[in-house]
């Protein structure tokens, strides 16, 4: 059970980094972030009805041209809030938020669908005897995510471009006197933001129905993650998944109702106890 | 040589302007002192030369072309850096990640983060170190040492003094020598006026965002400079 939840915060986590991102990067919160998700599980279906391919074939275009319209929207929307008075991001971003939901809506219909991967789903491992089994698509969907922060923090630990991510997020004036091209920084940031969550939109597609009005209750998820993890932290962004993940799957546990209060109820004791996260650290800037 | 003229220089902030009509010289190599009380516009000047402020008339002229409405990274790529006031480094990065931010124009010249390490001592020893780990005179150091990184011809310095103790002020004033003897002309700002007018062969001085006094620090006298500074018991 325990495994399960952490296998979901995979999922949860791989929501987040993309807010994380841009949040660490741009001190931008993106409100539309549930919704891109939504809309990225939205095209990738449409491939796979079209061209009667895999879900995950689906992948490999959907990314890339996620990663575009990310970089379309920080050029066209979020260059013009970044650095300003936070409330023209959240008003900004709130009505992307709205759009998104109600192009889909116009798209797609109110009908939920889904991603079918055939049996790949149902499949399980057995790890020890018939005791414990988990699924093979919810530890795919974590090594993924995994996989996914292993290479983020590689490349902003490790490459030139990945420092210049830290310096703007340190101090964009002083970064842009050094010569580090912020809007660059920024088109990029957002662009890992798009994908990751893209990514994560069709992995859970594959999991359950998704409908045109899904991101905001997506996004919630993505935004505890983060606070519980700590702000700025890529590994405290999987483990805050990883903790919402249980918290959910035993409140599930006791009564299925209960998965999401639960979850909730841990975001709001982690908010009391330690509001700078558990890998946050220690000043609030 | 002349490296850098400013020409009736008026800047702002927005709708307040700080600098009126400033005119200042820096020859190839030299080293100028800018002084003044808080507020004269010594903050401001810097930052015009740099870039990052609006000029609102006057001309700056770099090498013999002006700079005026070229963006601060293309003023970097020239060769003018800025050492920002209040050091300003990069909190998370480590001291090595802050050089590295600091040559990423990639203009070429002598220094290099051996260089850097050698003028520095303090920092050889803090490489891995996290720069908000540091003390103000290694942060300073560090500012210092990032500005150099992209090896610029005109170094501006603000208020280096600012907030540390006198001892690690004179350490940090004899490094700059060196800093010249690679051929990079240096201006400082600075409020504490004997350290600043020691190390340089010509100074100006602000009032009010204007230049009230200039000259070779030796021509000085202590009264023309405190009125000069001050604005008091001005006798022309």
């Amino acid at each position: 059970m325990i495994i399960q939840g952490v296998l979901v915060g995979g999922l949860y986590a791989m929501y987040a980094t993309g807010l994380s991102v841009s949040f660490g990067v741009m001190r931008l919160v993106n409100l539309a972030h549930g919704d891109l998700a939504v809309g990225s599980a939205f095209i990738a279906s449409t491939f796979c009805l079209a061209t009667g391919l895999s879900p995950f074939l689906a992948i490999f275009v959907v990314l890339p041209l996620s990663a575009l319209v990310g970089i379309g929207l920080q050029v066209a929307i979020f260059n013009r809030v970044v650095g300003v008075d936070p409330s023209f991001q959240i008003v900004a971003t709130f009505g992307l938020s709205i759009a998104i939901q109600n192009v889909l809506l116009q798209q797609y219909t109110a009908n939920p669908r889904a991603l079918n991967v055939g049996d790949f789903g149902n499949r399980s491992l057995k790890l020890v005897g018939d005791d414990v089994v988990i699924g093979l698509f919810p530890l795919t969907r974590f090594v993924v995510a995994v996989l996914v922060l292993v290479l983020l923090s590689l490349f902003i630990g490790r490459t030139r471009i990945g420092r210049a991510f830290r310096a703007t997020s340190d101090d964009p004036d002083i970064a842009r006197l050094m010569g580090v091209n912020i809007r660059f920084i920024y088109a990029v940031a957002f662009a890992i933001a798009v994908t990751t969550v893209a990514l994560a939109g069709i992995f859970n597609g594959m999991q359950t129905q998704f409908s045109a009005a899904d991101g905001p209750a997506l996004l919630i998820y993505a935004f505890e993650s983060v606070i519980i993890g700590g702000l700025g932290s890529l590994w405290g962004t999987l483990c805050g998944g990883i903790i919402l993940g249980v918290a959910q799957t035993i409140g599930a546990e006791i009564d299925p109702g209960w998965k999401q209060l639960i979850g909730h109820l841990v975001f709001l004791i982690v908010l009391l106890v330690r509001p700078m996260g558990i890998f946050g650290k220690d000043e609030l800037r | 040589m002349t490296l850098l003229e400013v020409r009736n220089l008026s800047a702002g902030y927005g709708q307040f302007q700080a600098l009126f009509d400033v005119s200042l010289n820096v020859n190839e190599g030299a080293a100028i002192a800018v002084i003044g009380a808080n507020g004269a516009g010594k903050s401001t000047l810097l930052k015009s030369i740099a870039g990052v402020v609006d000029v609102i008339f006057g001309e700056i002229i770099f090498d013999g072309e002006s700079i005026v409405n070229l963006q601060p990274h293309e003023r970097l790529n020239r060769g003018i850096a800025l050492v920002p006031e209040g050091r300003r480094i990069f909190r998370s990065l480590t001291v090595d990640e802050n050089l590295s931010i600091g040559a990423y124009s990639r203009r070429q010249g002598v220094w290099n983060r051996e260089l850097v390490y050698e003028v520095f001592p303090m920092l050889a020893k803090l490489t891995d170190r996290r720069a908000d780990k540091l003390s103000g005179g290694e942060q300073q150091a560090l500012a210092i040492g990032r500005a150099l990184m992209s090896n610029p011809r005109l170094l501006l310095l603000d208020e280096v003094s600012l907030g540390l103790a006198p001892i690690i002020v004179k350490k940090l004033y004899e490094i700059l020598p060196r800093i010249r003897a690679t051929g990079c002309s240096l201006i400082y700002v600075e409020q504490d006026t004997n350290q600043a007018l020691s190390a340089s062969e010509y100074a100006y001085c602000l009032l009010e965002g204007q230049v009230s006094l200039e000259g070779k620090p030796a021509d000085l006298s202590r009264e023309q400079i405190a009125s000069a500074y001050f604005g008091i018991g001005v006798n022309k």
